[in-house]
């Protein structure tokens, strides 16, 4: 009894927090202490979540963006992750390419956004660029250390066992980095998804970052919220169902 | 905290204390499961005396230490010292534990010298103690190393020189050398046999090492596990300095062997529940 | 998950006496040399391309142009202003509730659920709903710099204090410190290595996050904004000189950083902190 009041009680609490800022939201708005267009009604956001989807805008936006940190992401974190390999395996690539590279990092993707848009204008190229380039850097960089961190002692066991170079890869080099070379990816997903909403923010035709541009410009509060949600929902489910797959992929390995 | 008159006339003398355990019982709670660690374990330790803990491991003796320095004060029973109920820790009672746990982000000196906060001493006063006791254990010259930097020889003469510092009327000493390589424990046996014919204070040690045991204390309490309880105590009638070599030595050293051999759940209190299991 | 991978080699730490042959060094020089003849070439030739790339004398042109004027300094000077206002107060909140969350499992059941929902939406996202709440000034700039520099260090301090090991807590109590003492002498010193991995962090994120909210406005001072009138104006080197600067001014603060906080880690074996 005394184990379910307690746990009942840890519960009240973790959602005490929450809670308290949404009712404070909506009392602010039932005691008309701020005006709607700097604090929408939380039912206000809801009608225009509802509205977006009647009318397909939502869907629209949702398909454009989506479509665009699909494309990018892929060439982003398919051309790290080779890279990454590459400059770990090859003393001369790494040579030749590590200063280039490590340059280049020093930048934020943000501070690219501008430079880009006067290189390839603000359609679907401009973005999957910038969402390249972000996926680009974290798989890269953890590939190169997954592989070129692969202990010694490793291979040592393969020697003992005589391993052929298809095994040592099949049984050592890919479980062993693909754990680490996963969280890269997942890292890579994240950054890929802020730099689309902050590129789509500044300029872009459609997507949702553009939906709440527009939503500022025309002092739709609830438009904004709205989108504010729902970036951190996306954020939130591409992190969550890529820790699922990497769970999947590396059973048994640490995480 | 009563102050009833004991049953024997306390010898305080100097820093030594006298350390009663009455009667202890303790039980942990995993996942709500009660497992017994303790059962009813007394012993009279005489002020100066040096008792040794012997027994496998899971039998209760760490457990038993953590209650005498006050970590813990959540079982039946009582423990006294000098007659005072021992409630919380108290600098009256060092310990040194198996691994050294000093702390790696201050150096030696800073490491002993933590053990003097609360003392109310000027800067000059303890920056001599702390030379003094780094001097007692042969750590000149290392004031300024930091933990990983030395040796794990070094590193636990360093953590007995932050349990020395305040003259502790009792030291508790959990395995201190179980971590150490065969030749240095050797080395730091005869040292802290050194250390205390210089040093007045009672000594209560753990350790599964009958040989050490031997070397070192006056009584040897063998302990079983499952619960923890005392199985027999062994006075040991050898001076110092002890010979290993000995034919009585070595014949003590097998028949207590003989005894923690003796019971065949020795082990864990686990190793215990899976033979009753198994008894069903 | 942030961690940096030092430049150079890896094998560089493991090898003392094993250095980076000079050779190497100038192959590293080989490719951006190629990149930036190319570019040259391209910006002569003009074309369709003339208005996205500007020659390298152009570029030198306008980089001693903005330095002259003291228009660039200005710029650099209002985004390290704001960096440093972000830091110091969103460092402080950061460090202040990372740590009632560890030391209070209360606070940590009411305000965890909080901090992990707006953690969901990237830092940049709030910047709509910020403009229309605060406008176009410098408050709702600085106020994302702080957000920005404030979220890594609430989860490094209550990561470090909460990974504290119990075993050290115990040699506290045994020399009966206080609480307070056992704070200052044991919980602090203990989980100062990941607070100061928290504040590097921090650090990165406010600059980051200065620069993008400067873009996104596009109006006042600061690089960012630099860099997105340059653009507006389509004027290349301007935004050029400005991706170079963050980047130079990125890597200058990283160095700094590490320079600073390396006398607080000097208690750290190598080989534990791995």
């Amino acid at each position: 009894m005394l184990k379910v009041l307690r746990s009942l009680r840890s519960i009240a609490l973790s959602w005490s927090g929450i809670a308290t800022l949404l009712l404070a939201w909506w009392l602010n708005t039932r005691l008309g202490l701020f005006p709607p267009q700097v604090l929408a009604p939380p039912e206000r956001v809801a009608a225009a979540f509802v509205a977006g989807v009647r009318s397909g805008d939502l869907a629209r936006n949702l398909v454009a963006s989506l479509s665009v940190l699909a494309a990018g992401y892929v060439i982003g974190a398919t051309l790290g992750v080779a890279f990454g390999v590459a400059m770990a395996r090859s003393r001369t690539i790494e040579s030749y390419t590590s200063g280039l590279f490590h340059a280049i990092r020093q930048v934020p993707t943000i501070a690219f956004i501008p430079m880009l848009v006067l290189m390839f204008g603000i359609e679907a190229t401009f973005k999957i660029v910038v969402v390249g380039k972000a996926s680009f850097y974290p798989a890269a960089l953890a590939a190169y250390t997954a592989v070129q961190g692969l202990p010694r002692r490793y291979f040592d066991v393969a020697d003992v066992y005589r391993l052929s170079p298809l095994a040592r890869l099949r049984h050592v080099i890919l479980p062993a980095s693909l754990p680490p070379v996963l969280t890269g990816l997942r890292l890579s997903l994240s950054r890929a998804w802020v730099a689309l909403v902050a590129a789509e923010l500044l300029v872009a035709d459609r997507g949702i970052g553009q939906m709440m541009e527009l939503g500022r410009q025309t002092f739709r509060l609830d438009v904004v919220l709205m989108g504010v949600v729902l970036i951190g929902a996306i954020g939130f489910l591409l992190d969550r169902g890529f820790k699922r797959v990497e769970r999947l992929l590396v059973r048994g390995a640490p995480a | 905290m009563s102050r009833t008159r004991p049953e024997f006339e306390p010898i305080t003398a100097g820093r030594s204390g006298a350390l009663a355990i009455r009667a202890v019982g303790k039980t942990h709670h995993i996942d709500g499961q009660p497992l017994e660690v303790l059962r009813d374990v007394s012993l009279d330790i005489g002020p100066g005396e040096f008792v040794s803990i012997v027994g496998a491991s899971g039998c209760g003796k760490s457990t038993l230490l953590r209650l005498i320095v006050g970590l813990d004060n959540d079982y039946q029973g009582e423990i006294r010292l000098d007659d005072r109920r021992i409630l919380s820790t108290s600098l009256d009672r060092g310990i040194v534990f198996q691994d050294h746990r000093l702390f790696p982000w201050m150096t030696v000196e800073e490491n002993v010298a933590v053990a003097l906060d609360r003392r109310p001493l000027g800067r000059e006063a303890k920056k001599k103690l702390v030379a003094e006791s780094l001097a007692l254990v042969n750590l000149s010259g290392f004031e300024g190393a930091y933990p990983h930097q030395l040796s794990g020889g070094m590193a636990q003469r360093a953590a007995i020189a932050r349990a020395l510092i305040n003259e502790p009327k009792v030291l508790l000493l959990d395995e201190p050398f179980g971590a150490l390589d065969a030749l240095t424990r050797l080395k730091l046996q005869t040292e802290l046999q050194a250390l205390r014919r210089r040093n007045q204070g009672t000594m209560l040690m753990v350790t599964h090492d009958v040989e050490e045991a031997l070397y070192l204390a006056d009584r040897v309490v063998i302990m079983q596990g499952g619960p923890g309880r005392i199985a027999r105590i062994v006075p040991v009638p050898f001076p110092h300095p002890r010979d290993r070599g000995s034919a009585a030595f070595a014949r003590l050293k097998d028949e207590i062997l003989a005894e923690l051999m003796r019971e065949p759940e020795l082990g864990s209190a686990q190793v215990t529940i899976l033979s009753q299991d198994r008894r069903r | 998950m942030i961690s940096p991978v030092l430049g150079g080699p890896a094998m560089a730490g493991s090898h003392p006496t094993f250095k980076m042959p000079r050779l190497s060094f100038l192959k590293g020089l080989v490719l951006p040399l190629l990149i930036l003849v190319a570019w040259d070439l391209l910006a002569r030739r003009g074309g369709g391309y003339g208005f996205a790339f500007v020659s390298l004398e152009g570029l030198g042109k306008a980089l001693v142009d903005t330095i002259a004027s003291g228009e660039l300094p200005r710029h650099v000077a209002t985004s390290l202003l704001r960096v440093a206002i972000g830091l110091s107060v969103g460092g402080t909140a950061g460090v202040l509730i990372g740590a009632a969350m560890a030391l209070s499992p209360i606070v940590d059941k009411v305000l965890g659920p909080v901090y992990h929902a707006i953690r969901q939406v990237p830092t940049l996202g709030w910047i709509p709903l910020l403009g229309l709440w605060f406008g176009y000034g410098e408050l709702p700039k600085d106020l994302i710099v702080i957000k920005a520099a404030m979220f890594p260090l609430v989860l490094n301090t209550y990561e470090g204090l909460k990974g504290v090991k119990a075993a050290h807590v115990d040699v506290g109590k045994v020399l009966t410190l206080n609480p307070l003492q056992l704070f200052f002498k044991v919980r602090l010193p203990s989980a100062l290595p990941m607070i100061l991995t928290g504040l590097q962090q921090a650090l990165a994120f406010a600059w980051i996050a200065c620069i993008g909210v400067e873009i996104l406005f596009g109006s006042g001072s600061g690089i960012g904004a630099m860099i997105e009138t340059g653009q507006v104006e389509g004027r290349m080197d301007v935004v050029l000189i400005g991706v170079i600067f963050v980047g130079l001014i990125a890597f200058a603060l990283t160095r700094l950083f590490t320079r600073l906080a390396a006398p607080g880690l000097r208690w750290r074996d190598l080989k534990e902190s791995r």
